[in-house]
């Protein structure tokens, strides 16, 4: 018993001591590396931090099936840009339509959905996303920019380091409260809708209310990230509502450790960092990323989050074997 | 107050693609009665259970409990009034630990002021009240059948329902495994919730019941005390058959 | 006026059967496995490869291209299956991020082995038909009466066949089906071989009308799945008939509306319509 508490006591701390110098080493890096690209990497890594956790809290947690994530993303992203440059709103300002535009669009698309199960509610997600994404890329050109995209966004803070900072901050709070929400009352309620729809229900939880807040945490923090990269890229093209990306909500997830929320953030700093680092493999990098994704499924689909517990499992059963 | 029935079912239907699952059932059952539905594979029981507890909507017919017409209400709202049910096939939280589990219904309790002490405490009362307190920390997937059958009603029970519905609780148990759940489920009963049993293994069902209703085809063709409804000539031919008859002479 | 429109219809028609027929793939391995196979329009973008491989690369003439590229294109599904699916198909997420994923491994190896730009098949049949208001090209009405033959073939196939009952059966229940005595597993191995055979007729029915490129299954791929919905997921008519009204629905947007709004229609299409019914067109009520 006491040793169990000791134990635990020192397993909490070792993730408080790995948190600490993560920040420590995260708040010294533009000093120690005065490289923009590489801070530039690392902004974009935050972005998706963000973007990652979000989409966990509606999949990874309540189990709604979201392949669409880059909607709220990229409406956001162009509703920031489009409201900045072309209505000449306050950059502040855009920002927050942005972010309710991702709000408004988690109602538009989470309502219909709140009644569609698996594969209906997979691939209504996968239309919403990809209209906007034929809305962006052909049909609405002339407000989009097509390939060309948005550009001349203003950004709140001009150069690397201060975005560098500015994108730690808003990460570190982003995820502190998706991960507060996923381990109260509320993200157990969550992962019991996840686990049985039904069985919830007859738990008397309201499915409905809390799928549709867990659409709307989804959105908003989906937007918020959409919004910042629209700052700080001065520009927005289709990227932000492709395939690819929202693809790649659900890759970086799954590499960590689907509904963990932090599994999510790190499998995304993980991902952005490998892919850019990996640009020396020019043509055959998206094959040996995707082969990657392909492995992890089948050997490891709880991603990084379950390898400790794998392989504590694994010397588990060795040691049984042994006695 | 005391004429209003406890629950009420009135010329309940419903279709599925012209089908009629469930034709016109019309019973009442008081606070306290432990009732036993009965009827052959279809006959429309499991389909009365998902009406009464919202997972359905009727296609025409009324529900009233205490008094309250429910029939649009929603399954999460019935149980907010005291209306729980388990499920014929097992719906556990198969990655929750079992007092997880109950813990779930428990929070939910305690937001409906139904609770009040700790949901964790509270769920461990459950836990011991179904036998399972020594599996507390057990993942549900890892439980024998006969304990997740037990866990269903343990997580129902965390609701706090004045009205427990129970499908099949026996069907895949063993002959202990039933003489076990017997106890807890009549220990439940005595303890003031009214009681609805659909059951297969007729001998667990006969002994609980009070009285028993028989489905045939969606309708209920029998209504009475178990003696009675075994002596029942069309319950007989319906559905008990020749053994049916054995049984109730013998 | 009148004609015009009839003229629209008929193209749409046309198109829209091949559309189904590509969705058909599609609804069967979701109906007998249960599995959303997000590789479905890699395995129809191998269809239009295989066939160019044969007819254009090694000059077979385009009925044996197209019946080669077929079998091909079946064996592999079936490798797929057993490799990457069977493991793990009780993992909704999982098989959607592994065939989501396996469906770039394809589309990088096919552009590794055929090159990133356009290929053209060019029409084996020249010549238009006229029709009231306007014309439809030879070329298509072929392909839409191959299609039509294929689908007609496919229902002869779950109808009277053994296999084909074994799917339908394994597609009702698969525990029970099991206990009767089906190979639960072959079924369906076969199943998503034939899904993914239906993909590459499709394409290789429609090679002759587009251009080839690597990326070029990601659009089928999703008009499948809106014609799954909205038909009703596992409803073949469903599925047929969604097929062309989604034909339809292009073309005449694309003539009276705009063209550039003539692909998002059938995604407008498919969340009104999964407002109204969540099931879809002809889905069951749970």
């Amino acid at each position: 018993m006491m040793a169990g508490k000791l134990s635990s006591i020192t397993f909490l701390n070792r993730k408080l001591l790995a948190v600490l110098v993560y920040l420590i080493a995260a708040s010294i890096i533009p000093l120690a590396v005065p490289s923009i690209y590489i801070l530039h990497v690392l902004i974009l890594a935050h972005i998706f931090v963000i973007y990652a956790a979000s989409w966990d809290i509606l999949t990874g947690y309540t189990g709604q099936l979201n392949l669409g994530h880059a909607m709220f993303f990229g409406l956001s992203a162009y509703t920031v840009a489009i409201t900045n440059t072309m209505l000449n709103f306050p950059l502040i300002l855009s920002v927050v339509v942005g972010v309710f535009s991702a709000f408004l669009l988690s109602l538009i698309v989470g309502i219909p959905c709140l009644r569609l199960r698996g594969p209906y509610l997979a691939i209504t997600t996968f239309s919403f996303s990809w209209i906007l994404f034929l809305l962006a890329s052909s049909a609405m050109i002339w407000l989009s920019g097509g390939e060309e995209g948005v550009r001349g966004v203003r950004t709140f803070v001009v150069g690397s380091v201060p975005n560098y900072y500015l994108s730690l901050v808003l990460m570190i709070v982003s995820v502190l409260i998706l991960y507060r929400i996923a381990n109260s009352e509320t993200g157990l309620i969550l992962k019991a809708i996840k686990e049985d729809e039904d069985a919830a229900m007859a738990c008397g939880i309201n499915t409905t209310k809390y799928k549709l807040l867990a659409f709307i945490l989804s959105g908003v923090f989906g937007g918020i990230a959409g919004a910042f990269y629209a700052q700080y890229m001065r520009i927005v093209t289709v990227d932000v509502v492709t395939l690819e990306l929202s693809a790649s909500a659900i890759t970086f997830s799954l590499i960590g450790g689907i509904g963990t929320v932090i599994g999510p953030a790190i499998g995304a700093y993980i991902l952005t960092i490998l892919f850019e680092g990996f640009s020396w493999l020019a043509d055959y990098r998206i094959l040996i990323y995707n082969l990657i994704i392909v492995a992890f499924v089948l050997f490891l689909p709880g991603g990084l989050m379950s390898l400790r517990e794998k392989i504590k499992a694994e010397r588990g059963t060795g040691g049984e074997e042994g006695e | 107050m005391s004429d209003v029935p406890f629950l009420q079912v009135d010329n309940l239907s419903k279709h599925f693609r012209g089908l009629k699952a469930v034709d016109e059932v019309t019973f009442q059952v008081d606070r306290g009665e432990f009732l036993g539905i009965i009827g052959p594979n279809g006959a429309g029981k499991t389909t009365l259970f998902n009406l009464i507890t919202g997972f359905l909507k009727p296609t025409s017919g009324r529900i009233h409990f205490r008094g309250k017409d429910i029939t649009g209400m929603k399954p999460h709202d019935r149980v907010k009034i005291g209306i729980a049910r388990t499920f014929q096939v097992t719906k556990p939280f198969k990655k929750f630990t079992a007092i997880e589990n109950v813990v779930i219904s428990a929070l939910i309790a305690r937001k409906h002021g139904k609770i009040r002490e700790h949901e964790r405490d509270f769920a461990m009362e459950v836990l011991e009240k179904v036998n399972l307190a020594h599996r507390k920390d057990t993942l549900a997937e890892n439980l024998p059948h006969g304990e997740v059958k037990k866990l269903e009603i343990a997580r129902a029970l965390a609701t706090k329902p004045e009205l427990l519905l129970l499908d099949e609780p026996f069907s895949g148990l063993t002959g202990e495994e039933v003489e076990s759940l017997q106890e807890v489920i009549k220990s439940i009963h005595e303890d003031g919730i009214t009681v609805i049993l659909i059951e297969h293994v007729l001998k667990a069902c006969m002994a609980l019941s009070e009285r028993i209703i028989v489905l045939n085809y969606g309708k209920i063709i029998a209504d009475g005390t178990p003696q009675q409804v075994c002596m029942d000539r069309q319950v007989i031919e319906a559905y008990l058959g020749k053994r049916g008859l054995e049984f109730a002479s013998g | 006026m009148i004609e015009t429109l009839l003229s629209l219809t008929v193209n749409g028609v046309l198109i829209g059967g091949l559309y189904a027929l590509a969705a058909l793939g599609l609804t069967i391995v979701l109906g007998v496995m249960r599995v959303i196979n997000v590789s479905h329009g890699a395995f129809y973008m191998l269809g239009a490869y295989f066939t160019f491989l044969f007819s254009i690369m090694l000059g077979f003439n385009y009925l044996t291209s197209f019946i080669l590229s077929a079998a091909l294109v079946f064996a592999i599904g079936v490798v797929y299956e057993r490799l990457l699916i069977k493991p793990i198909r009780k993992e909704e997420l999982n098989v959607l991020i592994l065939t989501f994923a396996a469906a770039f491994v394809i589309e990088e190896i096919v552009k590794f082995a055929f090159g990133p730009r356009y290929r053209n098949i060019p029409p084996y049949l020249s010549g238009t038909v006229n029709i009231p208001g306007g014309s439809v090209d030879v070329q298509r009405v072929l392909s839409f009466a191959i299609a039509i033959a294929i689908v007609a073939l496919l229902f002869a196939v779950l109808r009277f066949t053994k296999i084909g009952k074994a799917m339908r059966m394994v597609a009702e229940d698969e525990e029970v089906a099991g206990i009767l005595g089906i190979n639960v597993e072959k079924v369906q191995m076969f199943s998503f071989g034939f899904g993914a055979m239906l993909a590459a007729s499709a394409a290789a029915l429609l090679s002759p009308i587009y251009l080839l490129y690597p990326s070029m299954g990601w659009d089928p791929l999703l008009k499948a799945f809106a014609i799954v919905i909205f038909g009703g997921m596992g409803s073949i008519p469903g599925t047929v008939l969604t097929g062309i009204i989604f034909g339809v629905a292009e073309v005449l947007t694309g003539y009276y509306i705009s063209p550039t709004w003539k692909t998002v229609v059938p995604f407008i299409l498919l969340i009104l319509i999964i407002s109204v019914k969540p099931t879809g067109l002809f889905g069951e009520e749970e």
